[in-house]
């Protein structure tokens, strides 16, 4: 499993974390029932934080894509969760697919879309966290 | 290990002043002269020789700044030794300590020809030797001293600065009595039955003990 | 019961009477690796000198391991758990690197001989090397041995990646991170390379003219700041600066870049009651909320 961070992004280095992981996950480089790495190695191998790695497997715990064996590890689980965020990344793929010929029509660059995205992400993030508070 | 850090820091210093004591001798031995002209002048030059030693042992690396500039710092190394699970005063002791007793095993070990060539009977040699170490310890203690509040260079010259003042001062028969100075300089060694220098070894155990609260309270308080 | 390993509460220090540090409350919980930034000058190695009792305080108090360290005792007994590495990186001139290894063992019963030759072996030092012919990358890892081999609890770092090249640099910080993740050693490191802080450290402080600005947990930071860029049709509106939920706010002719903090989505609902052309949110990096924080006059 190859893990790049970006460190000085401003996507927090866990929620990277967590994304490559479930990457691996999708592309089968980690097939269910595998050990990923344990936390020490991979804060050493990494050169980072290993609570940030402890972080990045405890929501991936929460979110039932990996498994916390007391003891032992931590190990990609089986679960029909991955099945269904296969689809659903598959859809998204297609929606964004048909967006980005949309905008392809509008002239803007690829940095230029790259920008918008990036905004209008943010802001749906703020919009969400915001209805979160509120409710 | 505190001693053997202190003794690597100040060696070459040691072996500096046996060599001066040595280059005493050997003007001794080349120019032969009469024995008796010899030892007033001898016993005089290793005085001098002594309290040179003992500003030179003492204290240097307890200090923040250096004014020699030596490249890679013994200054900045009080940083670490102080990041150490040591006490200040630990430190202070140990240092002193060592130099201290340099100065004094420097003593004993350059009086011996002067025993030899000078005369003296052991008992009154024996006596001289104590009071010369009690007496350096005061010009030890002095350049300890200004150790603590200042650089190499200003150690030195404060200390000889303060020991020629108290030459001087050893002129005048009010400030003579307590000088330490005497016990190194004076002729009286020569006759045993005379004991004029037991004001002289108290001035100087007085004066080196004031000299080393002050410094103990300086290194308290002191910033790094 | 709390678990912090450093914390300090209105710490003050003045030099000849301008101030260092304006009352400084710090609180790194332990096993945390916690970045210490601020320009030069801010006040940073003043704090750690002060944390060594290398300093002493003008007023405030400075506990370490949850004891108060007011007196030199206790401050000897905190040393015997933390491991050093000075901005300048002096070590004694008369000695080799394995005499300054066997110098520094015997203080500290803990010593562990296993990372002492691990790290002799990763760090590539020679034993008989006399220090004055160590460049300062090499006196710097010679220190991190030092500090590291003692088996501390606490690693106080002044700049421990300064003059390294980036493959020692890397070496170091996988040793940190190593370290952390193993023993949960704790470390407050000061370093002005901020992309090694978003790296390793967990907790971020920043001090600017003797005051904590930042002190956070990184992840956290980046989630609570955010650049909201603005472009109106006219001139950039005075209103602009004074908009609540902004910490910085850099106007350029029409273009307004606003470093907002908090509840995002009520700022930049505000920010479009002015009536901007665009509107751009962006995540924000260490170094932006740096020089943001320290650049404003």
């Amino acid at each position: 499993m190859e893990l790049r961070i970006n460190f000085s992004s401003g996507v927090p280095i866990y929620v990277q974390l967590m994304e490559q992981i479930k990457h691996a996950v999708e592309t089968g480089a980690v097939r269910a029932g595998e050990q990923l790495p344990a936390i020490r190695k991979v804060a050493e191998d990494l050169a980072m934080n290993p609570n940030t790695v402890v972080r990045a497997y405890r929501e991936l715990e929460r979110d039932g894509i990996l498994e916390l064996r007391h003891g032992s590890g931590a190990y990609i689980s089986a679960t029909r969760t991955t099945a269904t965020k296969t689809a659903a990344l598959e859809r998204a793929s297609g929606i964004l697919a048909e967006a980005l010929d949309e905008v392809a029509e509008l002239g803007l660059t690829e940095a230029e879309t790259r920008r918008v995205f990036e905004s209008e992400f943010a802001q749906g993030r703020e919009r969400a966290k915001a209805t979160r508070r509120r409710t | 290990m505190l001693w053997w850090k202190a003794w690597m820091e100040t060696r070459w210093r040691l072996v500096f002043v046996l060599a001066g004591c040595a280059l005493l001798w050997s003007e001794g031995l080349l120019f032969g002269l009469p024995l008796a002209k010899l030892k007033m002048a001898f016993i005089l030059q290793h005085a001098i020789v002594w309290g040179f030693a003992a500003t030179m042992l003492a204290g240097a690396g307890l200090n923040s700044q250096t004014t020699w500039g030596t490249a890679a710092g013994y200054h900045g190394s009080m940083l670490f030794t102080l990041s150490l699970p040591v006490a200040r005063r630990k430190l202070f002791a140990v240092r002193a300590g060592a130099g201290a007793v340099e100065t004094c095993a420097l003593i004993v070990v350059t009086a011996a020809p002067l025993v030899l060539f000078a005369g003296l009977g052991w008992s009154a040699a024996s006596l001289y030797i104590a009071g010369a170490c009690i007496c350096s310890m005061a010009a030890y203690a002095i350049s300890a001293l200004f150790a603590c509040v200042t650089g190499e260079m200003w150690q030195l010259y404060g200390s000889w600065g303060v020991l020629a003042v108290l030459s001087v001062a050893l002129r005048f028969p009010l400030l003579a009595r307590f000088n330490p100075l005497r016990g190194l300089f004076s002729e009286a060694y020569t006759s045993a039955a005379h004991f004029p220098w037991m004001d002289a070894w108290i001035g100087a155990a007085l004066l080196a003990a004031l000299c080393c609260f002050a410094a103990v309270r300086i290194l308290d308080r002191k910033e790094y | 019961m709390n678990d912090l390993v450093i914390q300090t509460r209105g710490l003050r220090k003045s030099y000849d009477g301008s101030p260092a540090l304006r009352g400084i409350d710090l609180a790194v919980p332990r096993g945390s690796i916690c970045g210490f930034l601020g320009r030069n000058g801010a006040g940073k190695t003043t704090t750690l000198k002060l944390l060594l009792n290398l300093l002493r305080p003008d007023a405030g108090e400075i506990f370490l391991f949850g004891d108060p360290v007011s007196s030199e005792a206790a401050a000897v007994a905190a040393r015997r758990r933390i491991g050093f590495v000075s901005e300048e990186k002096q070590l004694y001139p008369y000695m080799t690197v394995g005499q300054t290894i066997r110098f520094t063992r015997p203080f500290f019963p803990g010593w562990r001989a296993d990372l002492e030759a691990k790290y002799l072996e990763i760090f590539q030092l020679p034993e008989s090397k006399p220090v004055p012919k160590l460049s300062k990358g090499m006196r710097t890892q010679l220190m991190l041995l030092l500090a590291l081999a003692r088996g501390a609890e606490l690693l106080i770092l002044d700049e421990p990646t300064d003059g390294l090249d980036p493959a020692v640099t890397e070496d170091v910080l996988q040793v940190l991170a190593g370290l952390a993740a193993s023993g949960g050693t704790s470390i407050f490191f000061s370093s002005h390379h901020l992309a090694e802080i978003e790296q390793i450290a967990d907790r971020v402080c920043l001090i600017d003219r003797g005051q904590i600005v930042i002190d956070g947990e990184l992840d956290d930071l980046k989630t609570d700041y955010r650049r909201i860029l603005l472009v109106f049709s006219g001139d950039a509106p005075a209103a602009v600066n004074a908009l609540a939920g902004v910490d910085h706010v850099r106007t350029r002719g029409r273009t307004a870049s606003l470093l907002a903090h908090g509840d995002i989505e009520a700022t930049l609902g505000r920010a479009r009651e002015l009536q901007p052309e665009s509107v751009e949110v962006h995540p924000v990096t260490l170094k932006e909320l740096f020089l943001d924080h320290v650049k404003e006059a």
